[in-house]
């Protein structure tokens, strides 16, 4: 780190040398909060400790091989598993240690209320938990490098290929920034002190089970026999896998920002986004795995992702205020178009629920083409595919509608955290879904599946039965049209008041902030202007 | 030590003047806060112009820390709005911001550093870049003394030294507000000294300066104009003297008369003082009696000496007779007193 000398050594130095007028603009450019945990961790006995005991461990793996195997080395081909035994080691400081230092930092800086300094400075949310997940990383870098001569060692001693050192090395880098993501999260949320205790001991016990879990994907890794290691499967699965991680990290990633972001700024702007292109993504996905030849019925299994996904994602929506702060209001769209598309992506309970639901039922859209355009036969009629997508939409509706009417109501009476809302959403969708199953269990006389009166209410009971035609016809068309006109009339009434958000109009921006943004940016270089590359004079401090 | 000058280009580049549009440096305008049913602030409105000193004073729990929480953009009101330099902490936290420096009244350490780097975290915080940031820390630590410090590890710091830190941390970017909140809780009366006087230095270099204290002895020579809040309202805003004037003719005065059974004579002298043309508030305390004696300041001791020998006059057989002129503590006490409850 560029430690600069403080005051004495500087006013000598009136003309330092360009590297190190480099090194220092380089310096500046650096991310605060980057610059001083790593001047902190310097100093830590904790990452001392980890990294000399990391050293040791080493140490005595490979001593130990050399002297189990001896004279042998150079007929046996050792490497694969000395290699495992290197990375139980490694990826106990990637996946255990750096994600929980990176936890403890943002937590105690509300332990130690620094939140509060860090949040009245100029310093970005985005600036914040990038300069957390970088120094993450650095150790993570650091980490590494102290064992690259070993991980060397064991491709010299044969037995393991490079494609198998690079990919578990790039597993355990990428559940490192993944977890510590998590972790920021986590500790952005967490605010009060006995939750944090709980969630201390609930986060790190998350990540035993990550690394039992890398531990065992690595494990797997190593069995894979060579054909499969190279085939072109097995990219295309890493590829998929890659886009899961990568879409993942950018809502976790948009997640943490939005958390540690002011209350009346725009938090779910970014979030939305987050989200939406992960579901672009699997869409993509899901559509060439049909092009390619899957069969149309994982398209439907899709779908019940797709609405889980969305129905979480709405939950933590309606909680959201329903007015809006009148600096969120200045950035709102004036266009029609730009009301039309993007309004749903501005914060606001009732925009949330509708942007929902357009997602959910364009899928549902997309499922009903596929499933009636593709000649590859699965297991179901196309028509019961129909019916169940219109039903599983129809519940959608219903149910994030409802709850997030009951999360309003509720709002008006209490305060009510978003966490609360959420709950209040799943507890009722789980209760709804589960009720016919209770019934049966607890009573073996009523017949439920008799009693459309019971079983409406559940999509996990009804959606899987049209979709195998179990249901007598009758009984099904007078399901479709009741689930059909509740989710209808809920999402009117939804709209209805979403509709009344998004009238909430851009306000002008005051001319004071016009102002002040021009002083802060003030205009641009002016550019050469003629071919020999004179550009005009500057102006200086006093003509200004 | 530097001189105000220093101070003023503590980040090498000129204090902001504020624009002839831009409203006052601070101003709040009826702020309210609940917490549940807490009232925590209520009806807040003040303003605090260019290098002035304004002082909150009231007892704990008062609302003070809220409400420049609120100001600092930590915090938002349940309603109304306050600004700095003309901008609106719901609105434009951002500009709020880099406009001002807030001291909360507890330290914010970190592990692990030494004042120099804590201050050039804050300064990179603040976005001084290069030699700008240089110039910063540097004025920074001469004008808070801590320069031979720069060196020590922040955990090592004593309590006084840790305050000085605090100011400098919330003075790095050169703020043209700064908020400070009891920042002489817990001092020791040199350090408080040293305090008041880089205070007033910051202030004569055209910064208003909002600091809070739950004692107003503590302020009164610094400050400009104070107010006095009290569960979550104003009671009462000026300066000292304007805030001393509403309680000027008022002396205390306690008493005592001597007798063997002498609660009966206690209360024998009070309807005795109530007739009393001067006399005011009588109240029986264990110790005697004591009232207040309403008169002109030329006429003070003569009405007292007046008084006195009228007293024994009637037959009192007085024991004590102490007379206090109003002290800060007094109008502070007076006029928190009865009117909020
Ligand atoms: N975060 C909070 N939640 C609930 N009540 C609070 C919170 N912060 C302050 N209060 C209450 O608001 C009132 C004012 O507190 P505060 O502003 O800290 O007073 P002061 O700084 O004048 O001592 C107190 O009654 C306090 O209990
Ligand atoms: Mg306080």
């Amino acid at each position: 780190m560029t430690t600069l000398p403080p005051q004495n050594e500087m006013a000598d130095a009136a003309q330092p040398g360009r590297l190190n007028r480099w090194l220092e603009s380089a310096g500046d450019r650096l991310n605060p909060i980057l610059v001083k945990e790593t001047r902190q961790s310097l100093k830590s006995r904790q990452f001392t400790l980890w990294f000399v005991l990391l050293l040791i461990g080493c140490w005595v793996t490979t001593i130990g091989a050399i002297a189990m195997v001896g004279p042998s080395i150079y007929y046996v081909s050792a490497g694969g598993y000395l290699l495992y035994v290197y990375y139980v080691i490694l990826a106990l400081p990637l996946v255990v240690v750096t994600p929980f230092s990176a936890y403890r930092s943002l937590s105690s800086e509300h332990e130690d209320n620094t939140r509060d300094l860090l949040e009245v400075s100029s310093l970005s949310p985005r600036q914040v938990i990038n300069g957390k997940l970088g120094s993450a990383l650095l150790q993570i870098v650091i980490y590494l490098s102290a064992l690259a001569p070993c991980i060397a060692f064991t491709y010299l001693l044969r037995g393991v290929d490079l494609t198998t050192i690079g990919l578990l090395l790039a597993y355990a880098v990428l559940a490192s920034i993944g977890l510590s993501a998590v972790g920021l999260v986590i500790a952005a949320a967490t605010r009060q002190k006995y939750a944090q205790v709980v969630m201390s001991v609930g986060f790190a016990g998350l990540l035993f089970l990550a690394y039992s879990g890398l531990l065992a994907a690595a494990a797997a890794v190593r069995g894979w026999e060579s054909r499969w290691l190279h085939s072109e499967e097995n990219w295309w699965l890493h590829l998929a896998l890659l886009c899961l991680y990568a879409t993942s990290f950018g809502v976790v990633y948009t997640a943490a920002i939005s958390l540690t972001t002011f209350t009346a700024a725009n938090r779910s702007t970014g979030l939305r986004k987050a989200a939406f292109i992960q579901q672009a993504f699997f869409v993509a996905w899901i559509g060439g795995a049909v092009a390619a030849g899957a069969p149309y019925d994982g398209v439907f299994v899709a779908l019940v992702v797709a609405a889980v996904y969305w129905f979480a994602a709405g939950a933590l929506m309606s909680g959201e205020a329903p007015l809006l702060s009148l600096r969120v209001r200045r950035s709102l769209p004036t266009s029609l178009l730009g009301r039309a598309v993007r309004s749903w992506f501005s914060p606001g309970s009732g925009s949330g629920y509708v942007f929902a639901v357009c997602n959910v039922a364009t899928l549902a859209l997309m499922v009903v083409i596929a499933v009636y355009s593709t000649a590859i036969p699965g297991n179901f009629a196309p028509a019961q595919t129909a019916k169940a997508t219109f039903l599983l939409v129809s519940y959608f509706a219903a149910y994030l509608g409802l709850g997030r009417l009951a999360v309003d109501g509720l709002r008006r009476v209490t305060d009510m955290s978003t966490l609360g809302g959420f709950l209040i959403q799943v507890l009722f969708a789980l209760f709804g879904s589960g009720l016919p199953f209770v019934i049966r269990t607890l009573s073996e006389r009523v017949r439920v599946a008799d009693w459309l009166a019971i079983t409406a209410s559940s999509p996990s009971w009804n959606v899987p039965r049209v979709l195998n035609g179990e249901l007598p016809s009758d009984v099904e068309i007078t399901l479709l049209i009741a689930v059909g006109a509740v989710a209808m009339a809920v999402f009117l009434v939804n709209l209805a008041m979403a509709g009344y958000e998004a009238r909430q109009m851009r306000v002008a921006i005051p001319k004071r902030v016009l102002e002040d943004d021009r002083e802060l940016q003030p205009e641009p270089e002016s550019r050469v202007t003629n071919p020999w590359g004179d550009r005009p004079e500057p102006a200086t401090e006093a003509s200004r | 030590m530097t001189t105000n000058a220093t101070v003023t280009a503590a980040s090498g580049r000129p204090l902001r003047t504020p624009k002839a549009s831009s409203g006052p440096p601070i101003e709040l305008r009826h702020v309210h806060r609940w917490f549940g049913s807490t009232h925590a602030v209520n009806d807040v409105s003040f303003i605090v112009e260019k290098g002035e000193v304004f002082g909150y004073i009231g007892p704990n729990g008062a609302g003070k820390t809220t409400s420049m929480r609120i100001l600092s953009t930590l915090d938002e009101p349940s309603s109304g709005d306050a600004s700095v330099d003309g901008f609106s902490v719901i609105d434009d936290p951002d500009r709020v911001r880099s406009r001002l420096g807030f001291m909360p009244d507890y330290f914010g350490a970190y592990q692990n550093v030494n004042v120099w780097e804590y201050l050039d975290f804050f300064a990179r915080a603040y976005g001084l870049r290069g030699t700008e940031r240089r110039r910063a820390i540097e004025s920074t630590m001469d004008f808070t003394g801590l320069d031979e410090l720069a060196r020590k590890p922040i955990d090592g710091l004593s309590k006084g030294m840790k305050q000085r830190l605090c100011l400098g941390r919330t003075m790095i970017h050169d703020p043209s507000v700064m908020v400070l909140d009891e920042p002489a809780a817990g001092l020791d009366p040199r350090a408080r000294i040293e305090l008041r006087e880089m205070i007033s230095r910051l202030a004569e270099a055209g910064k208003a300066i909002l600091i809070s204290s739950h004692i107003l002895t503590e302020l009164a020579e610094i400050c400009d104009r104070v107010a006095i809040i009290e569960r979550g309202q104003l009671i009462a805003v000026g300066t000292v003297d304007e805030i001393s004037g509403c309680v000027e003719e008022e002396i205390t005065v306690r008493l005592r008369v001597t007798n063997d059974r002498a609660s009966h004579d206690q209360t024998a002298v009070i309807p005795w003082l109530s007739r009393h043309a001067h006399v005011k508030t009588v109240v029986a305390t264990k110790e005697g009696v004591t009232f207040h004696l309403v008169t002109e300041q030329p006429q003070r001791d003569a009405t007292l000496a007046g008084l006195l020998a009228e007293l024994i006059g009637a037959g009192f057989g007085v024991t004590e007779f102490t007379s206090r002129g109003k002290s800060l503590e007094d109008v502070f006490l007076h006029v928190t007193k009865g009117r909020v409850q």
